[in-house]
């Protein structure tokens, strides 16, 4: 049974496996994981039926191209087992992904979560600012990513205080009072990459604030487009956010909706990193083959968390490449790596383009 | 009185360049009789000239080959005296490098003023052929007869201002996907004026194959069809039936077939292979029917099954993959409303012939192997040129 793999699994540390230690994990319990979905999930059946798959294997399970979750139902429980349907970001109109959790599930999310968290965190709840405003998870049932992220992470934090007001202005006694309240104290923020930037840093600037805090943690995520459109490196983020808030560690991290729990989490470094139960590859377009260190192109994720629906091998848009296995000068093991951009739309060719 | 005339401004002349437009004097000049010696004089030279300057662009020479007077003259033969209707106003794509001009030429030959707009992004596949219209505007003496009667601009997506221009239309021709087009249809016309719509359609090609030798011919034609635009115009076949043709046959085929795409060197860009994956991961779950991967290599992909729905069919990216179904007569095939082009291949002509006794099949295009892509005046059933003209007074 799939879920009882999980007692050896849960209590291993994030980043101390290395990278043959993790393939013999991969191939026991990732084999056990495309079984279990073969088998209780119709569509992944018909699909793995349909590319002639000879063994069930991790290694020869295609991967999942996100917008599978965003146009078909795809869960391995029972309609009457939906605990919590999550849903990536999107912009009006757009499709979302929808992701099916069983209790189980969130509970291997949260747990795998929190030890990767900790790592970076330590032990200790801290003080938590939200660079959100608390509308943000209202639903109880339906979560966006950004719902999902401050809803887990809010678990490492007290005194959870929401930056934002709904109009996405600086709700600034909220702000300053938690400021005066903690400063000397470590504190933990998080907030989606583009938030932060957009609506505390650049608010900061504009209204010449700044913050003196003497240790803080940002933790940060989210697509990097926005970013990019208005040309801000990752170097840039850190420098200027160190400026207006004062002594503060950034911390980039890369996950998605679709691989909740097993987070990427960027080092002193500047790596992304793999936890023990995750694994990176970085395929070639053509062919989906691994390309080695260094080399440019699809950024494909590996979890073992997911078993209530087929996510455990996915397809992203993100390029990237691989920067190193298990010698990254921060210490931790596994893989490292970078996140590029994204892979440019396909060009429409032929006839059906005559409105543009 | 014409409002809003300043939206005008707003036009990118494409042809005649460097000419000042204005649309209220063009849309005061009458239509002539269809097939003048006078227009015939000049697109025929046209013709020659894109014949010696196209050198390097097929598609350009094939229009040059259009435009042969003999060609001219023998769809003349095929009508009776006929009178251009007036204003005709196109909406073409711009990604598709001839289809504008195919489209204007009809209006062109048939006496009627014609405007045609080319979609705003992308239409730099139209770029080519619409500099030899205007070289040919600026060094032939017959140029300025044509830039008289045709113009063709691109504007940034406006409803506004194809609203405008509707107004004047006797004809309206509207290529495009359906949303384009039904978006179009909305803005309303001139009383008595036609629309000739050519929304989403999809292809098939009918094969059949008794011996190896006759492999080859048919591999070539059958890329002719799907190399242009990455097997995404709507001419471009996306099934295949197999009638009675052995399952080794079919996989020789499908090798040639796609050594002919890699020599073409159509390579697919990131996008386009991600667009690939996802439809492969999903064509088994947009159909009832069974359907899994038959011949497979890094370029071309056939999908083989019992057969094939709508929505397997909208969702197909073109991309090089083919939907291969087997049959021992044509008895089974079950064509979806918007079916356009059946391509043939068969040497013995059986199956033609039984294709044109038939009966299920009305006001499809049917044409040999190798020639889905080629303009005809008649297209998805509806004649472009009887369109264009009334009765001559």
């Amino acid at each position: 049974m799939i879920n009882s793999a999980w007692h050896n699994l849960i209590s291993l540390a994030p980043y101390a496996l290395s990278h043959e230690e993790k393939a013999a994990i991969f191939a026991k319990y990732g084999n056990e994981l495309v079984k279990h979905h073969y088998e209780h999930c119709q569509p992944y059946q018909n699909i793995l039926d349909f590319f002639h798959l000879t063994e069930q294997t991790f290694e020869q399970a295609p991967p999942l191209h996100t917008s599978m979750f965003k146009l078909h139902e795809l869960r391995s429980i029972q309609q009457n087992d939906v605990f919590k349907v999550t849903t990536s970001s999107g912009t009006t109109g757009q499709q979302v992904s929808k992701i099916y959790l069983d209790k189980t599930n969130i509970a291997r999310q949260q747990k795998i979560l929190s030890s990767i968290v900790k790592e970076w965190l330590g032990n200790k709840r801290l003080p938590m600012l939200i660079i959100d405003h608390p509308n943000v998870i209202k639903d109880r049932f339906s979560y966006s990513a950004r719902g999902v992220g401050i809803q887990g992470l809010s678990l490492f934090g007290h005194h959870h205080t929401y930056a934002l007001n709904e109009d996405m202005s600086i709700n600034w006694p909220c702000v300053e009072g938690f400021i005066e309240q903690y400063k000397d104290e470590k504190i933990f923020i998080f907030g989606f990459t583009f938030m932060v930037w957009q609506y505390l840093l650049q608010l900061l600037d504009k209204n010449q604030k700044r913050f003196e805090l003497s240790n803080a943690l940002l933790l940060h995520s989210g697509g990097w487009k926005k970013l990019i459109d208005q040309a801000v490196s990752n170097e840039q983020f850190k420098t200027t956010a160190q400026q207006y808030l004062g002594a503060v560690n950034v911390h980039n991290f890369y996950g998605m909706v679709e691989q909740t729990g097993t987070i990427h989490v960027e080092c002193e470094q500047g790596h992304l990193h793999c936890p023990t139960w995750s694994d990176v590859h970085v395929v070639s377009p053509d062919n989906l083959i691994p390309l080695p260190i260094k080399k440019s192109g699809i950024i494909e994720l590996h979890s073992l968390l997911p078993t209530s629906y087929p996510g455990h091998k996915i397809l992203t848009e993100d390029t990237g490449f691989l920067v190193g296995i298990d010698d990254c000068p921060c210490g931790r093991k596994g893989k490292y790596f970078q996140v590029t951009g994204r892979v440019k739309r396909a060009e429409i060719r032929g006839c059906s383009d005559t409105q543009s | 009185m014409i409002h809003n005339l300043n939206l005008v401004n707003n036009l990118q002349l494409l042809f005649p360049i460097n000419h000042e437009f204005e649309l209220e004097q063009f849309v005061q000049q009458k239509p002539i009789n269809a097939f003048s010696d006078e227009v015939l004089d000049v697109l025929s030279e046209l013709g020659a000239f894109l014949r010696e300057h196209g050198r390097e662009l097929p598609n350009i020479i094939a229009v040059g080959f259009w435009l042969r007077k003999q060609h001219l003259l023998m769809l003349k033969s095929q009508y009776r005296s006929l009178h251009g209707r007036g204003i005709s106003l196109h909406f073409a794509p711009g990604n598709v490098d001839t289809l504008f001009f195919y489209s204007a030429i009809i209006s062109v030959v048939t006496g009627n003023l014609t405007m045609v707009r080319v979609s705003h992004q992308n239409h730099q596949a139209a770029a080519p052929l619409l500099a030899m219209l205007n070289e040919f505007v600026n060094c032939h003496p017959l140029g300025k007869k044509l830039a008289e009667r045709l113009v063709i601009f691109t504007y940034e997506k406006s409803s506004e201002i194809s609203a405008l221009l509707s107004k004047f239309a006797d004809v309206r021709v509207i290529w495009g996907g359906n949303e384009a087009v039904t978006a179009i249809q909305k803005l309303p016309i001139k009383n008595g004026a036609i629309d000739c719509s050519f929304p989403d359609r999809y292809s098939i090609s009918i094969l059949t194959l008794s011996d190896v030798s006759e492999i080859n011919a048919a591999a070539t034609a059958f890329a002719a069809d799907v190399k242009p635009f990455f097997q995404q115009a709507c001419a471009s076949p996306k099934v295949v039936y197999w009638v009675n043709t052995a399952q080794e046959l079919q996989k020789v085929f499908w090798q040639q077939v796609s050594a002919l795409i890699t020599k073409a060197k159509l390579t697919l860009s990131a996008g386009d292979s991600l667009r690939r994956y996802l439809f492969l991961q999903q064509a088994s779950l947009l159909t009832d029917n069974n359907c899994a991967i038959g011949f497979n290599d890094n370029t071309l992909t056939v999908i083989e099954g019992d057969d094939f729905n709508g929505e397997l069919l909208t969702a197909h990216p073109g991309l090089f993959i083919f939907l291969s179904h087997n049959v021992l007569s044509l008895e089974p095939i079950n064509l979806l409303s918007h079916c356009q082009t059946i391509g043939v291949f068969d040497l013995s002509c059986n199956v033609q012939n039984e294709i044109e006794k038939q009966t299920k099949w009305p006001h499809r295009q049917i044409v040999k192997l190798g020639r889905a892509l080629e303009f005809t005046p008649v297209w998805d059933g509806i004649d472009l040129i009887k369109q264009h003209c009334t009765e001559q007074v």
